[in-house]
């Protein structure tokens, strides 16, 4: 695997690994940040590690940072992949494909251009929706997943727009994040709102620091299409939704472990994958908002070292 | 310190005029000026009239309909502790308009002329909106209803007929409601009620989301207000634009609707707050759903918009409800459709009207 990967280019600068800030001890000795020319674009992937492979998926307002606190952990046991979604990070921002079925594909181009064949998932927010596509529509790849805290939109059960006030401000941006128009142009030039809004509001009470939530807004205003690329997923749950619509009448078969935070999504993660798979195991991180690899790293990493213990061994 | 609205100057009405750029000072000066003849305290509120500047302080005059200020007069009113701006005339049975989200009482301009011929019109800007005060609190259905019956209580008219229109169908229904002694006849368009109708789900398709989703947006406690101030052009913009359907308002209008909101201090946070009261509303509509109005209700959607919608909504709380769409309207209808609005209004209002003229309303109150 190392072979292969020495032959794909390596960004430096912001949202790479050579610039990452507070990376735990032998971060940088193990993991390194390369571009993957997939065909239709080029993908940025931070990898790194021994053993069988596990892609690890960010979600909404992040980047593969998201995990850094797992990674050289898991490092020991398995190959990392980190990756940046299209349109975000240093991964390119093309203007379409942000459907979960596309952004699935992607991860499948990826995993064949680093050598994997078959591997284990991790996914979460965004990348909980995506994973799903992935395991649904390229059964054959994956052998477990691990997902947390965003209901795949049109998986069973089917959630209201009428909530009380704390779950509105937590859920809104799901329909004006969907706008394909006009959310962007009151956004830009007021990220700090924003997106300083979103990570406050969603960690429930254990806030993350000021400058981790800097350094992802500071990403997320680095490039000009930067923004129209981080909305791109919302403004495709057209397409999402009429997809999940249909692979929801085929119930996946393989491992799934379910988390939420318990002062964020609960057990709504684990009640739509039990729609959506036959094999579920559910989880709730007492204490935890919503990014949970974030807030609540331990926890995390016990969890996913004891659902990937049988890929391991086998 | 105030000026009586006489004979205004002819070129006022002309679309040219609001139009031709009214500058950002001259906007704050407008506005400033009609703070200031407020300042100078009142007599009698009922007898303040607004200057002209008052009533737009953003365009100082936006075009009206030949004839307005002969038969309208604005006015302040001291009711329910809170002073509410009113524009108000005609002669017969009293009927309230009460205006939504993100209007005011001139969302009724192109319908009024024609209503007072029939009618005692009273047309007021809501709390938070237009020229009327801006509380911090107040803004659950329950007490912008009790703001619309202290109102009515001022000028008299111990029983009335309501038409409510966007966030006015839900204040009006609250009215109607609460002081089921007060309201004969109750006339609502395009929109929802929560605590009566179900919710609808949170994923929508994009078209139908771009129509909705300011019911999330819009709630939320100061985030929205932070986005949007300065950029009004923006969100409001956009929401006329996209509530309109095919037939867009006209540009002096929405200009006036925008202004209104970025040049008035207190506007933009005053327009959110019935929305950021939502759960209040929401538990009080659960609550008045039973039992069912049993006066004449009329529900009125665009055919590009809510539709028979409204009807489907009335009916879980009213049981005589009667069911209007209007063709190739959108959100707006009563601007996007003033003729078949007035036809459906006058209509519905006609058994009201005719058991009320034997018993005039006189009060002390004089019309203009």
């Amino acid at each position: 695997m190392r072979s292969s990967s020495t032959r794909l280019p390596s960004p430096t600068g912001p949202g790479s690994v050579s610039t990452a800030p507070n990376l735990p001890a032998g971060f940088t000795g193990t993991f390194k940040s390369v571009y993957v020319n997939i065909g239709e674009l080029t993908l940025h992937a931070v990898i790194g590690g021994d053993g069988p492979p596990l892609l690890l998926v960010h979600g909404w307002p992040e980047t593969w940072y998201a995990w850094r606190l797992l990674m050289t952990a898991l490092a020991r046991d398995f190959s990392v992949v980190a990756v940046d979604q299209r349109g975000i990070g240093l991964s390119d921002i093309p203007a379409d494909g942000y459907d979960t079925g596309t952004l699935a594909g992607d991860l499948v181009k990826l995993m064949d251009a680093l050598g994997h064949p078959r591997f284990a998932l991790a996914g979460h927010d965004t990348g909980m929706p995506i994973s799903y596509a992935l395991a649904a529509d390229h059964p054959d790849r994956v052998d477990r997943m691990a997902v947390a805290e965003a209901p795949p939109p049109g998986v069973p059960p089917i959630p209201l727009m009428w909530l009380p006030a704390p779950a509105n401000e937590r859920e809104f941006h799901l329909m004006f994040n969907h706008l394909p128009t006009m959310n962007d142009q009151l956004i830009n030039g007021r990220e700090d709102i924003y997106f300083g809004f979103e990570f406050d509001i969603q960690a429930g009470t254990s806030k993350l620091p000021g400058d981790l939530i800097r350094y992802y807004i500071d990403i997320l205003t680095s490039r000009r299409d930067a923004l129209r690329g981080s909305l791109g997923w919302y403004r495709a749950l057209d397409a999402t939704i009429a997809q999940n619509e249909q692979r929801v009448m085929h119930k996946l078969t393989l491992p799934v472990l379910a988390i939420g935070g318990e002062q964020s999504l609960g057990t709504r993660p684990a009640e739509a994958m039990m729609n959506a798979a036959e094999n579920v195991q559910g989880l709730v991180i007492p204490g935890c908002g919503h990014w949970v690899m974030e807030q609540a790293p331990e926890a995390m990493l016990a969890a996913l070292t004891a659902f990937l213990a049988a890929y391991r061994a086998a | 310190m105030t000026s009586v609205v006489s004979n205004e100057p002819a070129d006022e009405h002309s679309e040219d005029a609001v139009s031709a750029g009214m500058s950002r000072r001259s906007l704050i000066r407008a506005a400033g000026v009609g703070t200031l003849a407020l300042g100078l305290g009142a007599a009698t509120p009922a007898a303040i009239a607004a200057t002209r500047e008052e009533l737009s302080p953003a365009t100082g005059a936006p075009p009206l309909p030949a004839g307005f200020w002969q038969t309208f007069t604005s006015r302040y009113i001291d009711a329910g502790g809170l002073r509410q701006h009113i524009v108000t005339g005609g002669e017969g049975p009293p009927l309230l308009l009460v205006h939504g989200w993100p209007q005011t009482w001139y969302a009724w301009r192109l319908v009024m002329p024609a209503l007072a011929r029939q009618f005692t019109v009273i047309a007021p800007d809501q709390r938070g909106r237009g020229l009327t005060g801006k509380p911090a609190d107040g803004y659950d259905t329950g007490t912008l209803a009790g703001d619309l019956a202290a109102l009515m209580d001022a000028l008299g008219h111990q029983r009335f007929a309501v038409a409510g229109h966007d966030t006015g169908m839900v204040i009006s229904y609250a009215l109607a409601a609460d002081h089921r002694d007060r309201v004969a006849a109750l006339a609502v368009a395009e929109a929802v009620l929560p605590g009566v109708q179900p919710s609808p789900p949170l994923f929508l398709p994009s078209a139908t989301n771009e129509h909705l989703f300011h019911l999330m947006f819009n709630r939320l406690p100061t985030m929205n207000e932070q986005l949007v101030q300065g950029r009004e052009d923006i969100y409001f913009g956009f929401i006329f634009d996209i509530e309109a359907g095919t037939i867009k308002l006209p540009r002096y209008a929405v200009r006036t609707y925008i202004d209104n909101l970025a040049a008035v201090p207190g506007a933009l946070r005053g327009s959110f707050g019935f929305y950021r009261a939502w759960d209040v509303t929401t538990m009080q509509n659960a609550q008045r759903a039973t039992p069912k109005l049993t006066i004449p209700v009329l529900a009125v959607g665009g055919a590009q918009s809510s539709a028979d919608g409204v009807g489907k909504a009335m009916m879980l709380a009213a049981d005589n409800v009667q069911t209007v769409v209007i063709p190739d309207a959108g959100h707006w209808v009563v601007e996007q459709a003033p003729g078949p609005m007035l036809s459906a209004l006058t209509a519905f209002l006609a058994p009201y009207r005719a058991a009320n003229n034997a018993r005039p309303q006189t009060a002390g109150v004089q019309p203009s």
